[in-house]
């Protein structure tokens, strides 16, 4: 999420209720001067929590940069700093903003707890968020009165629809998969926005997969098309090769690997990946990121299909690709 | 149920001593009977009359030697007793090459890759299938249906190929693949109603992995009330609805399943605590009394599948964490650590007296 961005555009939103401004015109007029002078003008307690979550997430992204210097005992106290100086700011943007969903959310990641307990976590939080939503000074009252559109497209939405994308990405590493499809199911149908920007899709795909659920998983694909992402390429070959289809499970994993030139790198090399803040971070299509997420995303399941690695390794190609690609890359392979 | 490979070997022996001749003669009878018996108690290798049989008789014994010893036993002593065990398989296949037992464990013993092992399984199933029905049909033509052995024949020559089935939906389980674990599971049940090989076990925790509760209910309504007198409760469709429960947020329905193992199994808690895994049984799932704790040890170290789903570095995963920490288990698991303290401290006084 980029809460900077979302901080700023809410602030216009109300700022121009305030005003009465109507033309798009003065509305350009007034989003420029909030980018100017954020601090004037990010008066409403919403927005400050969001400002304050956005610097933190800023901050520690940019303390990522260290990492690569950090041996392992060092890097899990950078870490654990990390989730604390997290945690601290969630908690603080609550004082703020007690509703504030993505605070609450952000602190629930940041909280040391069993997966399944988080995920039950998180389920508390939008329930809790739903009645809430219901009352008359929420921000659901105020999108109801600006006239904004249901899903994704309403800002006010978002910090829900993100709980639901990380209830369904929780729930599937807490080894509960009937959940995640669940909660995937309700995001795509809640954010009513043909590009699915949370990516509900892709948990779908690879709980489906865990599942054996193959009608639900061509439901998918004849909606995305056959060649969507790593994740459904990934999702793909899983389930086929858990329906013993050798023959398509193999042409799976091929175009798996020619579609992405560090698919087979990136399988067979997973690369550790902190728990996403909230959501899934932005990464180019095509990209050895990702395939990094996908493959961090699908890893629970390919750790419940023991043999599912051996075989990828035995395949044609796929060795030689992965060592292709890391020599092209100078890594390690 | 389940299979005995020892008790197997003695009902193929006797059922191959059996003389219809005598069956006027109660006396007679009885005492061939007893004298059999007997001689099998001594290990009496000359038992069998064909080659068939004695085949059987040196895959039980490697079976014996794998499922029952080999995991007591320090390495040095099992590589010694592993080689033993591989070559009776060996001279068993030389004897009868349809003895799908000794060609089932041989071949497990040599597949490096679950995977391999599998589809080997699977490419002679019907092979299997063929050969064992055949051999039926032979042994039981001059025998009327309602003779005992007539039921006796068939169920003993079907074994092998409900081992072979049952094991290829075990390892499928094991190795990922739900929705072929359980068509098998059932395959393996419409062929035995009363179920010998358990199949139904390996189907409940393959329902529960493919998360479809509706099926499981459905299947346990169409297995149970054939099962006769066995028809019961067990730990495998608790821990298959436990399971299933916790991961659709009905935490009390699943900790309502703990309970009810909790009273039903002897030392449960601890059993649902440590929640070791026990080493592949090559021959066939062990055969333990009903409501033993052998039998919920056996069935907890099944579940795995669920148990360790998502595990982190302590080797559990959410459910079996939920599980080892449920109030129920900690309490009966503290209290099984006391009784078994106080055990222990009167078997250290008893060996210092004996000192």
């Amino acid at each position: 999420m980029d809460a900077r961005e979302e901080a700023i555009q809410r602030t216009v939103l109300r700022k121009a209720r305030e005003l009465g401004i109507s033309s798009d015109a003065a509305r350009n007029e007034l989003e420029l001067s909030v980018r100017a002078n954020p601090d004037t003008y990010l008066t409403g307690a919403p927005e400050r929590a969001l400002m304050l979550l956005a610097q933190t997430l800023e901050s520690i992204d940019e303390s990522r940069d260290r990492d690569d210097y950090l041996d392992d005992d060092q890097y899990r106290l950078a870490f654990m700093a990390r989730m604390g100086t997290l945690a601290a700011a969630s908690e603080k943007a609550l004082e703020i903003d007690p509703a504030n969903l993505d605070a609450k959310l952000l602190l629930t990641i940041a909280t040391p707890q069993p997966v399944d307990k988080r995920v039950r976590t998180m389920a508390g939080v939008l329930a809790e968020a739903e009645d809430a939503a219901k009352g008359p000074h929420s921000d659901g009252a105020l999108a109801r009165e600006l006239g904004l559109p249901e899903g994704y497209a309403n800002l006010f939405s978002r910090p829900k629809l993100r709980v639901l994308a990380a209830i369904a990405r929780w729930s599937l590493l807490a080894a509960q998969p009937r959940r995640a499809v669940g909660n995937a199911l309700r995001l795509l149908a809640e954010s009513k926005d043909e590009r699915d920007p949370l990516g509900a899709r892709y948990t779908l795909a690879l709980a489906y997969a865990r599942l054996e659920d193959e009608a639900g998983f061509q439901e998918l694909d004849r909606a995305w098309g056959h060649r969507d992402s790593a994740w459904s390429a990934l999702a793909r070959t899983l389930l086929l090769f858990k329906l013993d289809r050798m023959p398509a499970a193999r042409r799976a994993l091929t175009g798996y690997i020619s579609v992405y030139e560090s698919g087979a790198f990136g399988l067979a090399s997973p690369t550790l990946v902190e728990p996403y803040l909230p959501d899934r971070p932005y990464f180019e299509p095509g990209t050895l990121d990702e395939v990094v997420l996908a493959v961090h995303e699908a890893e629970p399941i390919i750790v419940d299909t023991p043999d599912f690695m051996n075989w990828c390794n035995s395949q044609p190609n796929f060795r030689e690709s992965a060592d292709a690609y890391a020599r092209r890359m100078g890594y390690d392979a | 149920m389940a299979f005995d490979p020892a008790y197997e070997d003695f009902r193929r022996l006797a059922i191959a001593h059996h003389d219809p001749a005598m069956d006027a003669d109660p006396y007679e009878q009885t005492r061939k009977a007893m004298a059999f018996s007997q001689q099998f108690s001594w290990g009496n290798d000359a038992l069998a009359l064909s080659d068939t049989d004695r085949a059987f008789h040196l895959t039980c014994e490697a079976a014996i030697i794998v499922d029952e010893e080999l995991p007591f036993l320090p390495e040095s002593e099992g590589a010694v007793r592993a080689a033993d065990a591989q070559r009776l398989l060996e001279e068993a296949l030389s004897l009868d090459e349809h003895c799908f037992d000794a060609r089932r464990m041989l071949h497990a013993q040599t597949s490096a890759i679950m995977d391999d092992h599998i589809h080997f399984l699977e490419d002679h199933v019907d092979e299997v299938e063929k050969t064992c029905w055949e051999r039926a049909d032979r042994l039981t033509r001059n025998v009327s249906a309602s003779d005992p052995v007539f039921f006796e024949r068939v169920s003993l020559e079907l074994a092998p190929y409900q081992r072979w089935l049952q094991s290829t939906a075990e390892l499928s389980l094991l190795g990922g693949r739900y929705r072929k674990a359980y068509d098998i599971a059932r395959r393996s049940i419409e062929i035995d109603r009363s179920d010998m090989a358990d199949s139904r076990f390996t189907a409940v925790l393959a329902l529960a992995k493919l998360g479809d509760e509706d099926e499981l209910e459905a299947f346990v309504q169409w297995v149970v009330p054939e099962l006769g007198d066995a028809a019961r409760d067990d730990a495998w469709i608790r821990l298959a609805r436990m399971a299933l429960a916790w991961q659709n947020d009905r935490l009390e329905e699943a900790a309502s399943h703990l309970d009810w193992i909790l009273a039903m199994y002897p030392h449960a808690a601890s059993a649902l605590t440590l929640q070791s895994e026990l080493p592949e049984p090559m021959f066939a799932r062990l055969a333990c009394d009903p409501y033993s704790n052998d039998e919920l040890v056996l069935a907890v170290s099944e579940a795995a599948v669920l148990l360790q789903e998502s595990a982190d570095e302590s080797g559990r995963g959410p459910l079996g964490a939920f599980v080892a920490e449920h109030p129920g288990v900690r309490s009966a698991y503290s209290r099984e650590l006391e009784f078994y303290g106080e055990r222990g401290e009167e078997m250290d006084e008893e060996d210092g007296e004996e000192a």
